[in-house]
């Protein structure tokens, strides 16, 4: 009985952990950070930094790119934890940016959108 | 006083494209030098001064099918102002027709047939607001021509009135599609034979009864920009210009680039001859299957360049030069009384030296054309503000006769002057003729607009001024220091020309008894090019800046100081105080009447409050500049909020005549403002080793939804009496702008801003 229920929550986790790792559903959620930001191997800096290997870097540290001192000055390295909190209401975590998003709030397509910008490493491969 | 434009008077008097045309046909000098003898006969005014002049033939903007369907064909080009829907209407009116079944055509680039297409210099109502209510009325008279001939009754017993004739007297009506037909074979009235409405009746003209034409198209993503044009078999192609003004090829490597995916050829464009006017910059196209292929194609280009004459061009070594020019006594382009002796008696001197960059356009939609050669005609699709310009510059370039060279211009994203110029045009033209004439589109990246402008120029200002006891100014001396636009079309000029001291300058209307202006010489390296309201941007944010700066030195409130300054409500003939350009109207039918300029400040200054107490870190700022034959002001509330500069309100107010289309009279304000708040607080292009600093929007900053003024206030002072001449709209609004915000922050925090843009200056 005991073994029956944990082998059932395990795979209620399991169920919304694949459901949360869905990088190409989080590829269609990117589509709307593309007018600003590139992903892969060609990424350049645009209207806003790119974003290859996001996650371990420092907030502001893209050579090249021109942030406002809110972000370059804001301490935050991006980790998933972070980034959730960030991608809800960008001007909330760091007032000042100049980051025009009202906010990406839907729990799911954020956790989609995380997949697939993991996928991508400093060098814009794919991993 | 001596009219010391007098050898520029020609100039002067023919318009921005005439004057081009002098200029390609190498005859600027021969312009300049032209005999002032003062035939007035010869001086042309308005529409009637520019190339090709107006037209107002029904049969070439108006057509009715048989189902009723108006057709009104724009002439003018469609950026965002609305042109397309005022032309529109202001014929609709005149026709009578029933707005739902009016449709906007646009014209080709043909000036012989429709007049001047230069949509530029805030003039398209302004010069064609008669001439289509005229096109409009005649059509109307065609059509009640047509139904008396069908009643067999005197016209004079019919009437047109929303979309159908009526004869009243036996209740007979046949509306515009029944006669279309019969109306088309009628002759054209001639002007002295059919009546204008009475403005009492006008139904659109004025009104706030009509969205734009294109808004359905705009939102639902169906509008075609330059950007989208594409036809079959077409290929795609972008350029690696020389990243520095004058450079050229010295070598290329394009084995890598081939072996791209998609990349079809590598093709060379040649540098053009300086002055290069519209011509390309030259450079490397890679033309691909796809516009992506063509750009990672470019990327793997290896070319070595020659950067050429200007390849230590950087910015701040050239703003030392231009204040070095403005510190020392330089050709005098405006001159009243005895500015030396007035200042050496004067009570108290201020001086004060401003700054203002090299901007460029950013149209959100960048530069695209789309070209192709067959049977020996070429066809262009582009977002071109001067579709005529374009036709002549691609006949020559391409040599191929101009009646078979066919422009269709798209809507533009955006144009403020960039699209003025049709280089990138020229490029597709050069590389699909290469291409034996496939199709040929040209793309340009955010960074290529950004690194291949016609800049607005960089100006250093330098203003002194003597006051008397009552801290007014007895005498004003003003030095303006900037790289002129005619170094684009002349070789290597110095000095600016009248339509550039026309801006702001030498035609500020102040009550002040000694006045000297001086032009000292500057020289362009880049290609320096028309910005929305052109000089008026420096003009107006050096001039309005010092006029708060002298009310502090004399202990005045700003807004009192201006209107003293100004003096009281007077008419003032631009030529007798040194502009004989006068937006190349005529100085008769658009003196400068100062009564208006001050009524727009009392109205900025209404609006906001001005004088309300206001709590700490608030301040309030105004600013009032004549351009483009209309009047502005702008009164900006500013707030600093820790580190960052907040904008609570603006309040802009604008005399432009009478109003036609107030929508759009209203939005072209606040686009202005939202514009304007840019310049001031972001926006810089500064070169460094010949080569533009900024890539993109991170860099090159305009203004954000999160830094636009909170509220924006449009005052509308324009009349209802349209027996008075238009002023432009498109443009007078921005010169206010950053000198309001200036003094406003000045106003918040003490720190005085003499260069632009502000950044975080408000923080040192």
């Amino acid at each position: 009985m005991r073994s029956f229920v944990l082998s059932g929550a395990m795979l209620i986790i399991g169920l919304s952990h694949a459901q949360a790792q869905d990088a190409a559903a989080g590829e269609k959620v990117f589509a709307q950070c593309r007018a600003c930001h590139q992903m892969g191997e060609n990424a350049k800096n645009a209207v806003g930094p790119h974003l290859n290997g996001l996650f371990g870097r420092t907030a502001g540290s893209v050579e090249g790119y021109n942030y406002s001192p809110a972000n370059k000055n804001s301490g935050i390295t991006w980790d998933e934890a972070v980034f959730r909190e960030y991608i809800q209401n960008p001007r909330a975590k760091i007032p000042g940016t100049k980051m025009v998003y009202a906010g990406l709030k839907d729990e799911q397509r954020i956790n989609d959108l995380i997949a697939y910008l993991k996928q991508f490493d400093a060098t814009g491969k794919k991993q | 006083m001596p009219n010391h434009n007098e050898l520029e008077l020609k100039v002067a008097n023919v318009s921005r494209r005439g004057f081009l045309t002098g200029i390609a046909a190498g005859s600027l000098v021969l312009a300049i030098g032209l005999p002032s003898g003062a035939n007035a006969q010869e001086q042309k005014f308005g529409a009637d001064g520019m190339p090709n002049g107006w037209r107002d033939d029904p049969k070439i903007f108006v057509s009715i099918s048989p189902d009723g369907l108006v057709t009104v064909t724009c002439h003018r080009q469609e950026m965002g102002q609305g042109v397309r829907t005022s032309i529109a209407m202001v014929v609709a009116d005149e026709l009578d027709a029933d707005w739902s079944k009016v449709r906007v055509a646009q014209a080709q680039g043909d000036e012989a047939r429709y007049g001047n297409q230069d949509t530029d210099g805030s003039r398209s109502l302004r010069h064609f607001f008669m001439p289509m209510r005229r096109a409009g009325a005649a059509a109307r008279t065609m059509l009640e021509q047509a139904a008396a001939a069908q009643w067999g009754v005197p016209v004079q017993e019919v009437r047109a009135r929303e979309h159908a004739v009526l004869h009243e007297r036996t209740g007979r009506r046949l509306d515009y599609g029944a006669l279309a037909t019969a109306a088309a074979s009628q002759p054209v009235p001639t002007r002295e034979t059919f009546k204008l409405k009475d403005p009492s009746a006008f139904r659109y003209i004025g009104k706030d009864r009509i969205g734009l034409v294109d808004n359905q198209d705009i939102t639902t993503g169906k509008a075609v920009y330059g950007i989208d044009a594409r036809t079959d078999g077409m290929l795609y192609a972008v350029v690696a210009r020389p990243p520095v003004f004058g450079g050229r090829v010295r070598s290329v490597d394009d084995a890598e680039t081939l072996r791209i995916p998609g990349v079809v050829r590598v093709v060379q464009i040649a540098p053009p001859n300086i002055p290069s006017e519209f011509q390309p910059l030259g450079g490397v196209a890679v033309v691909a299957r796809n516009t992506w292929a063509a750009m990672q194609g470019r990327d793997k280009l290896k070319i070595v360049w020659d950067d050429g004459p200007h390849a230590s061009y950087s910015s701040d070594t050239y703003r030392a030069e231009l204040e070095a020019a403005a510190r020392k006594p330089a050709k005098v382009v405006r001159r009243h009384g005895d500015v030396d002796a007035a200042m050496a008696k004067s009570a108290k001197r201020v001086e004060a030296e401003y700054y203002i960059p090299h901007l460029t356009q950013a149209p959100m939609e960048p530069p695209a054309a789309l070209v192709q050669i067959k049977d020996g005609k070429c066809e262009a699709w582009a977002c071109v503000q001067a579709p005529q310009a374009t036709r002549t510059r691609l006949s020559e370039r391409l040599g191929i006769p101009e009646e078979n060279v066919t422009v269709n211009v798209t809507l533009l994203g955006g144009g403020f002057g960039r699209k003025s110029k049709p280089d990138f045009v020229l490029e597709a033209g050069l590389i699909s003729q290469t291409m034996g004439g496939t199709p040929v589109k040209v793309t340009w990246t955010r960074e290529d607009d950004l690194h291949h402008g016609y800049y607005h120029t960089v100006s250093v200002e330098r203003l002194e001024a003597g006051l008397d006891e009552r801290g007014m100014p007895v005498a004003w001396l003003q030095r303006s220091a900037a790289p002129t636009i005619g170094s684009i079309f002349a070789p290597d000029p110095k000095h600016e020309l009248p339509f550039e001291l026309g801006m702001g300058l030498v035609n500020a209307p102040f009550a002040v008894p000694n006045v000297r202006m001086e032009n000292p010489e500057a020289t362009a390296h880049t290609r320096i090019g028309w910005f929305r309201s052109v000089s008026n941007v420096p003009h107006a944010f050096a001039i309005q800046s010092f006029v708060a700066e002298l009310a502090h030195a004399a202990g005045r409130d700003p807004k009192d100081y201006l209107l003293d300054l100004i003096g009281p409500a007077r008419i003032i003939d631009p030529t007798e105080i040194g502009d004989a350009w006068n937006h190349g109207e005529d100085p008769k039918l658009y003196p400068i009447d100062t009564g208006r300029l001050r009524q727009v400040i009392e109205s900025a200054a209404a609006g906001i409050g001005w004088g309300r107490s206001l709590p700490q870190g608030h301040g309030l700022g105004i600013a009032g500049h004549y351009s483009f034959v209309s009047y502005v002001a702008v009164a900006a509330e500013v707030r600093v909020d820790g580190d960052r500069l907040v904008i609570p309100r603006v309040d802009i107010a604008i005399d432009c005549g009478p109003r036609i289309n107030p929508d759009r009279i209203r939005s072209q304000m606040e686009g202005a403002v939202v514009m304007g708040v840019g310049l001031a607080t972001t926006s810089e292009i500064s070169f460094k080793n010949g080569r533009v600093e900024q890539n993109n929007f991170d860099s090159y900053e305009v203004t954000r939804i999160d830094t636009t003024p909170r509220e924006i206030h449009v005052h509308l002072v324009a009349s209802h009496d349209y027996g008075q001449p238009l002023g432009g709209v498109g443009e007078p609004g921005l010169p206010p702008v950053a000198p309001a915000l200036a003094n406003a922050l000045f106003a918040a925090t003490g720190k005085r801003i003499r260069q632009l843009p502000i950044r975080d200056q408000f923080l040192a």
